[in-house]
């Protein structure tokens, strides 16, 4: 059944605080989508004859306009609209409430008499919200410049250095405006809202960690909301971190079994308890269809989130089009053991206790935590990745990592190695896959990467090739001594990809 | 925050040095010690007294009260290393990604840095958050603050700061360590309780110590299920084989994280002890995914 897709009406085209759903008519409208009887048809109406227009469904959540008016849905007065013989187009505008609103057009032909010649039915439906994943085209970065005076730490290098790649397409923000909370990637989640007639509105998925008093919390509304870009957030009350948004992720597109997510499915963690994302997000995401979410256990970890671990990798050659990039503590000492004990460590004897790779490598209680953390909670999680999104060990790349435990966190964990599975990536329009890695600096010459044997080790792993720029950034001070890594400062606006109304119609049902 | 360089001027100005011999040093220092209103002043006054030579002061370096070591530090720091102390005591701390606050940059690594950082801590005036980051900070200094955390955990306020002194005992050297880390497990917070179980068993030395030992098995039967968890998983880590009954008997705690840390214990002090468990077969089909794979697998090896 072909039919009439939109986007729901909930930006603010104006710019007065309202949505515009709110506000019928709006002169700056751009929101609806259009379908018509054509002047072609009704040119063949005989004398008398007419075409009746009627809708069902869910007609408080749809406004039909015709000739300038209401005509069909909430607000109007009648339920059908006559059209009679003319040589213009008759041009419905059609305007929905929300996500997935729907209902059903019926166009019926009519002899002079009223009876029934012919009779078509066409559907409208809204449109899901659909998250942006790791495989998408990206269009812009936001991160913040933070500098904390003196010799306390900053990103400048790492700002400069990433603003060199990418250009224009970077998009700063200044620390003091939201009082030096880093963490671009947990404020905000962002997705898209497409109609069949090409219209799209991005939509930014506001996190209730600002109830905690966090500084980007005015972020969204001020850099990001507008004429279609619509801003929502869902719950409230006080935040877990398991609010933040590096807890929300959305796989590449899967097909599980024989059903085909082509927009891939979300996933977020649950550390137990109350530390779980807040109910009415993830309701409203499980009511959004096309990217049925899964949960990942995320207890062991201190901040708890489902980008400290693992990544998407896009690669055409790859067997389903992506890797899955997965830390593996076991291959980290296998590797670790392979370079010399002696191989001084600055950044980790003043970040973490640890003067050179043999001081981590014969810390045994050190390997006996990353032993447990990989069998209890590492590989069962792999085992519901691969369930979930119909993955196998050939769709994985294992990546070396480590973790520690965080003191005065209860025994939960963050990565001691930089988590370099917790990068940022953004492919140009041109293919090229461009990623924002965390400098490991597990070398004795801070200043030449070159020598990193990690780096060389896991850049070994990942696929190569003109379209792939690897690019370590320095991002110690400001994000990894802060419990994070660069995928947790940055956060990306992406490109919308295939017609869910074709492509994930069966996912949403009549 | 203090801009001390002002006080000290400030000090000298109006006259608060006082006169002091090298003989009563340690009485003036334990003074200035506990004074609160009046501390930026006293201790400028001692910085500024010509009196109180360098020599005087780091003599005091190996004293074995922490108060008398640390007040000496401070004035010396004062004296010799000012810039660092005035940049310390305006330092501002970042917010972590969990929403806690945490000091990074340049102190890392330097041991002259641990006791302006106490000294913010003890008279800074700062909220438990900082107190708490403070505290952390010192862990990375490698200077010389851990006897007077192990004082300063039953006089601060706040949890999460008293819960963060006890993990920085994990890794001190002093002979206070153990018994304050033993003491702490009698704590009424579950929390702290908790901490000092996973602190023990970071603890090598606590292997062979007999009361470190005998706490960690009383904790197996604590109230809290966090904490007789980490007391498992802490008689595994330093293999004390004399747990292995009171151990064993935790295979049956409806805590899903305390029968698995109890069996990986046993199963890391005697692997044979491990795999002739009566209850692997039970436990291999626990409803707590974790604990029944390592069940099979002890079973299995």
């Amino acid at each position: 059944m072909s039919g009439v897709y939109g986007v729901p009406n909930i930006d603010d085209d104006d710019g007065n605080g309202t949505e515009d759903w709110q506000q019928p008519g709006l002169s700056v409208e751009n929101d609806t989508i259009a379908f018509a009887i054509t002047g072609a048809d009704r040119a063949l109406l005989g004398d008398g004859e007419t075409i009746e227009v009627s809708l069902t469904g869910d007609t408080s959540g749809i406004r039909v306009w015709y000739d300038g008016d209401i005509a069909l849905g909430a607000g109007a007065a009648g339920d059908s609209v006559v059209i009679g013989s003319g040589s213009e187009d008759a041009v419905f505008e059609v305007e929905f409430a929300d996500f997935l609103t729907a209902g059903l057009f019926t166009a019926t032909h009519l002899d002079s008499d009223g009876g029934e010649v012919l009779s078509v039915s066409f559907e409208a439906i809204a449109a899901p919200l659909i998250l942006n994943n790791h495989l998408q085209t990206a269009e812009q970065m936001w991160m913040m410049e933070a500098n904390f005076g003196g010799s306390w730490g900053n990103n400048d290098d790492m700002v400069a250095d990433m603003a060199a790649v990418l250009g224009a397409s970077m998009q700063t923000i200044q620390d003091r405006t939201y009082d030096y909370d880093v963490w671009v990637q947990d404020e905000i989640e962002l997705g898209t809202l497409t109609a069949s007639d090409g219209h799209r509105v991005d939509l930014v998925i506001d996190s209730i960690r600002q109830n905690n008093r966090r500084g980007l919390d005015q972020f969204p509304e001020n850099e990001l909301e507008g004429p279609d870009f619509a801003r929502g957030t869902w719950g409230s009350g006080g935040a877990t971190s398991q609010d933040s948004f590096g807890n929300m992720e959305v796989s590449p597109p899967v097909t599980v079994g024989t059903v085909d997510y082509p927009f891939g499915r979300i996933y977020w963690g649950d550390a137990g308890g109350r530390y779980v994302p807040t109910e009415a997000l993830t309701d409203f995401l499980d009511t959004q269809l096309v990217q049925a979410p899964f949960i990942l256990d995320t207890s062991w970890l201190c901040v708890g989130h489902v980008d400290e671990w693992m990544s998407f990798l896009p690669d055409e050659d790859a067997p389903k089009g992506f890797w899955l990039i997965y830390s593996d503590t076991e291959l980290g000492y296998g590797f670790l053991e392979s370079l010399s004990a002696s191989t001084g460590l600055d950044r980790y004897r003043t970040g973490h206790g640890y003067s050179t790779v043999g001081a981590i490598v014969n810390d045994s209680s050190l390997r006996q935590l990353n032993e447990e953390l990989q069998e209890d909670y590492i590989e069962p999680n792999l085992d519901i990745l691969k369930a979930e999104l119909g993955l196998d060990e050939g769709d994985v790349i294992r990546v070396p990592a480590y973790f520690e435990e965080v003191r005065g966190c209860g025994g939960t964990n963050v990565a001691l190695i930089p988590g370099t599975a917790n990068y940022q990536i953004f492919t140009d329009a041109d293919g090229t896959h461009k990623l924002f890695l965390p400098d490991p600096f597990l070398r004795s010459n801070e200043n030449d990467p070159s020598s990193d044997p990690f780096i060389a080790e896991f850049e070994g792993l990942l696929p190569s090739g003109p379209n792939y720029e690897y690019h370590w950034v320095d991002d110690w001070d400001v994000y990894h001594l802060g419990l994070g890594e660069v995928h947790c400062g940055t956060n990306v606006i992406r490109t919308p990809t295939s017609n869910w109304w074709e492509s994930a119609r069966h996912l949403i049902g009549d | 925050m203090r801009t001390f360089f002002s006080c000290v001027t400030i000090a000298a100005l109006i006259g608060l040095s006082a006169p002091a011999s090298a003989g009563d040093l340690d009485g003036r220092l334990l003074t200035l010690q506990s004074a609160e209103a009046s501390y930026e002043g006293t201790l400028s006054a001692l910085v500024e007294d010509a009196a109180v030579s360098d020599a005087s002061l780091a003599a005091l370096a190996g004293s074995p009260d922490w108060r008398v070591r640390h007040q000496s530090a401070v004035a010396l720091g004062w004296r010799q290393n000012g810039e660092l102390y005035t940049s310390l005591a305006g330092m501002q701390p970042i917010e972590t990604r969990v929403g806690t606050v945490r000091f990074t940059g340049d102190f890392r690594g330097m041991p002259e840095a641990a006791p302006a950082l106490l000294d913010r801590y003890l008279h800074g005036g700062e909220d438990a958050g900082t107190r708490r980051a403070l505290v952390e900070a010192m862990f990375f200094t490698g200077g010389d603050w851990g006897q007077a955390l192990v004082e300063l955990i039953g006089s601060e306020p706040a949890l999460d700061v008293r819960v963060m002194m006890v993990a920085g005992l994990r890794d001190v050297e002093g002979s206070w360590a153990l018994p304050a880390l033993v003491g702490a497990l009698e704590d009424g917070s579950p929390e702290l309780r908790s901490e000092a179980a996973r602190a023990l068993g970071a603890r090598p030395d606590a292997a062979t110590d007999s009361a470190s030992l005998a706490a960690l098995t009383l904790a197996l039967s604590d109230t809290d299920a966090p904490t007789r968890a980490d007391a498992a998983r802490s008689l595994g880590v330093l293999e004390a084989a004399g747990s292995l009954d009171s151990l064993e008997s935790l295979l049956s705690d409806p805590d899903a994280d305390a029968r698995l840390n109890a069996l990986r214990a046993i199963s890391r002090i005697d692997a044979e002890v491990a795999a002739g468990l009566p209850q692997l077969d039970a436990l291999s089909q626990d409803s707590d995914g974790r604990v029944a794979r390592l069940a099979a697998k002890i079973a299995g090896s």
